[in-house]
Order: C-alpha cells, then sequence, then structure tokens
C-alpha cells in the first residue's frame, strides 16, 4: 500500500500536519451573576470570559450544557437555549444567552485549537497536556490530516473558492474574524441568528463540494480574515 | 514545561493531535406533511465508545457538505425546500451516542408537504482530553 496515496488511512504522516490543542477549559458559571453584557444595536448578548493566557486567538469548539443535555457549540438544546464560543487574543468567551439574561448554571467544555500563522508573531507557547487523557499520540487510532489550511482576506461581503481537487466531499473547519481581532466558528443566520447582536457583525458561511472549498463573508466592512483547513479524510 | 513556536511545526508531543478514534454516518431521512404553525423533528444518532469524546458532525445533500453546527444559512445548503419553512439542527451527546436532530418549522401560513429527501450524517469522533460527559 501507497502510504501517500493511502494517507488518509494511517495514524499519522509528516507529509501533512495535524491540528495542536493548546488548552481545554472545563468548568460552570452562574448565568445571571457571572456574565458580562456586550451590546451593539441588535441588541446585547451575554458572555463568560476565560482568560486563555496565550497572546493571540484560538480557534474553540464548545460542548455546554444548561437545563437540557450536552449540546454542541452553535446548537439549540431542547430548551431552546444556545450557545456559542469566540476568542481574542486575551479571552475565551462562552455565550449564556443572547438578548435576554438567563438563570441557573452552564457548565462548559472548551478546547482550544492553535490557528497557524494567525499573524507574524510565531509566539512561544507552553506545553500543554491534560490531567483528563495523558496519552498525546497513538498509532492504533487515525489523526486528521490537514490537506490545505491558510488565511483568505475581505474588505468586501464576498464569496471566495478554494480548490482542493480531492474528488470527493472533505472535512474542515473554517473560523473567521466576526469582529477585528475576535475569532468566531463558522456560524450564519440572518435574522435567524441568536448571535447577530451588531449590524456590523460579520456572519459566515461554508461548505465543500468535490472540487471546491467555499468560504462567505456577510456584512464585512474594513478588512476581516477567515482561516480553513480542508482535512484528507471524508 | 518547555515553550515551542507552533507555526511551522507539522506534529509534536507537546501538544495533543485530535485523536480521531471513530467516524460515524447515519441519515436523516426527510418526509410528510406539517400543518401551519407546526414543527416535524427527524433524528439519528451516532453511537460512541469513549467517555469524553467529542465529534466534528457534517450534513451532506445537495451535493454539498456543511457542518451541522454552523447554522441556518449553512445547514439550508443541504436541505431541499419545499417552502420558505425553516430547518434547525440540534447536536447532542448522551453517555452512550450523539443525537442528530433537524427540526422544520413551518411558518408559510398553510400545510406543507416536504420534499422527500435523505441528509447524510458523518461525524468524526474524537478521543478529547475533557472529562466524562
Amino acid at each position: 500500500m501507497s502510504l501517500v496515496s493511502n494517507a488518509q488511512n494511517v495514524a499519522f504522516t509528516t507529509r501533512w500536519p495535524s491540528d495542536k490543542i493548546v488548552g481545554v477549559w472545563e468548568g460552570s458559571f452562574n448565568r445571571a451573576t457571572d456574565v458580562t453584557t456586550v451590546t451593539g444595536d441588535f441588541g446585547s448578548i451575554y458572555v463568560y470570559r476565560i482568560a486563555h493566557g496565550l497572546t493571540r486567538p484560538v480557534a474553540t469548539d464548545l460542548l455546554w450544557k444548561a437545563t437540557a443535555g450536552w449540546t454542541d457549540g452553535g446548537c439549540t438544546d431542547n430548551f431552546g437555549d444556545i450557545s456559542i464560543s469566540y476568542s481574542d487574543s486575551t479571552y475565551i468567551y462562552v455565550v449564556s444567552s443572547a438578548f435576554a439574561p438567563a438563570v441557573g448554571t452552564m457548565t462548559y467544555k472548551v478546547i482550544g485549537s492553535w490557528i497557524p500563522d494567525y499573524d507574524n508573531t510565531n509566539p512561544l507557547v507552553s506545553s500543554y497536556v491534560s490531567s483528563n487523557k495523558t496519552k498525546v499520540f497513538d498509532t492504533s487510532i487515525n489523526y486528521q490530516k490537514v490537506y490545505l489550511q491558510n488565511a483568505l482576506s475581505y474588505t468586501s461581503p464576498s464569496t471566495q473558492s478554494v480548490t482542493h481537487s480531492l474528488g470527493y466531499r472533505p472535512n474542515f473547519r473554517v473560523f473567521y474574524e466576526a469582529f477585528n481581532g475576535q475569532v468566531w466558528p463558522c456560524y450564519s443566520g440572518g435574522t435567524a441568528n441568536p448571535f447577530l447582536y451588531d449590524s456590523s457583525m460579520v456572519e459566515c458561511i461554508a461548505s465543500v463540494t468535490t472540487t471546491s472549498l467555499s468560504v462567505e463573508l456577510l456584512s464585512v466592512t474594513g478588512t476581516k480574515r477567515a482561516w480553513y483547513k480542508v482535512y484528507l479524510d471524508a | 514545561m518547555s515553550d515551542l513556536r507552533l507555526d511551522q511545526v507539522d506534529f509534536t508531543t507537546m501538544f495533543e493531535a485530535p485523536q480521531n478514534y471513530l467516524t460515524g454516518t447515519a441519515s436523516l431521512v426527510i418526509s410528510g406533511n406539517v400543518t401551519d404553525g407546526s414543527t416535524k423533528n427527524f433524528s439519528t444518532t451516532i453511537p460512541y465508545t469513549r467517555s469524553g469524546t467529542r465529534a466534528d458532525v457534517y450534513l451532506d445533500g445537495n451535493n454539498t457538505k456543511v457542518l451541522a453546527n454552523s447554522g441556518p444559512d449553512n445547514t439550508s445548503l443541504v436541505y431541499t425546500f419545499v417552502s420558505s419553512e425553516t430547518i434547525d439542527v440540534l447536536v447532542q451527546y448522551s453517555t452512550t451516542d450523539i443525537t442528530i436532530l433537524a427540526s422544520i418549522f413551518n411558518g408559510t401560513g398553510a400545510p406543507i408537504t416536504l420534499t422527500t429527501q435523505t441528509i447524510t450524517v458523518s461525524a468524526v469522533l474524537y478521543d478529547a482530553p475533557i472529562g466524562s460527559l
């Protein structure tokens, strides 16, 4: 078997990079008393801030639980609650609620991953190994290989396409600047977006076909960026 | 504890790479009638075996693939509309499986018959460095 042409079937290859988890933050907060209000011209969102200790934003994946079970960031739970996480150069923000304060306790798990070449600072980062799982590499399982990654720059609302030519619809991730210096996971809903609290806030639409990745940023003013990864696996 | 400049590093044991121990697929088979002002739910599950699992969940339809948790403008790309109904997707974890629930809300002012379609769900499951769910 050629390892090059079957790289998605091996645990790891130096031919393509892997993602790096630079931190995990788990905890809970009081949704009435521990949150900060962020207000725009559409309304307010209520966020819980976590200092991440790094010098630039990280890509965040959120699992959260309020009244119902553990739910993915960006999804509504069975009781109509919804949460998402984003970051800037100082904090990770977990959205407790949007447009109305909430009560009770929210429990969260945030996984922070490195954004390669976010800027030209290339800072030193302290090694991170979670106390939950101390084995960082296991050849018996797979690691998604980053087939393509880069930053896209937008100066107006528009769609950019990245050709991948893999012949199948690959896994992918997109993070983007909803505001300058603030990195959100791909999310868009227009009037159905519960996090859209300001008219200058950018939304993101991203999808793949068998030949390309499409990344659209809406409501762009100034310069906004998006960071994408196309994985070798489908 | 050592430090490392990560921008030019392909792989390092100083940081965990997301450990994809399992992949799963399922289908959301959508059909039927929805009265005005009501919601019809379609769900499927993908089982997992390791505590502390987190998944990237994708939806595939209309020859397009999107992330399931990326909001209605994205999930609408894989759904074939019959009118101006809306689709909301929930991804929720129990201790043994992931539930993917698509809720179709009919606010069109009249009953609708949904376009019969199958949205393929795929998940990349990670043995994430988090505590048990």
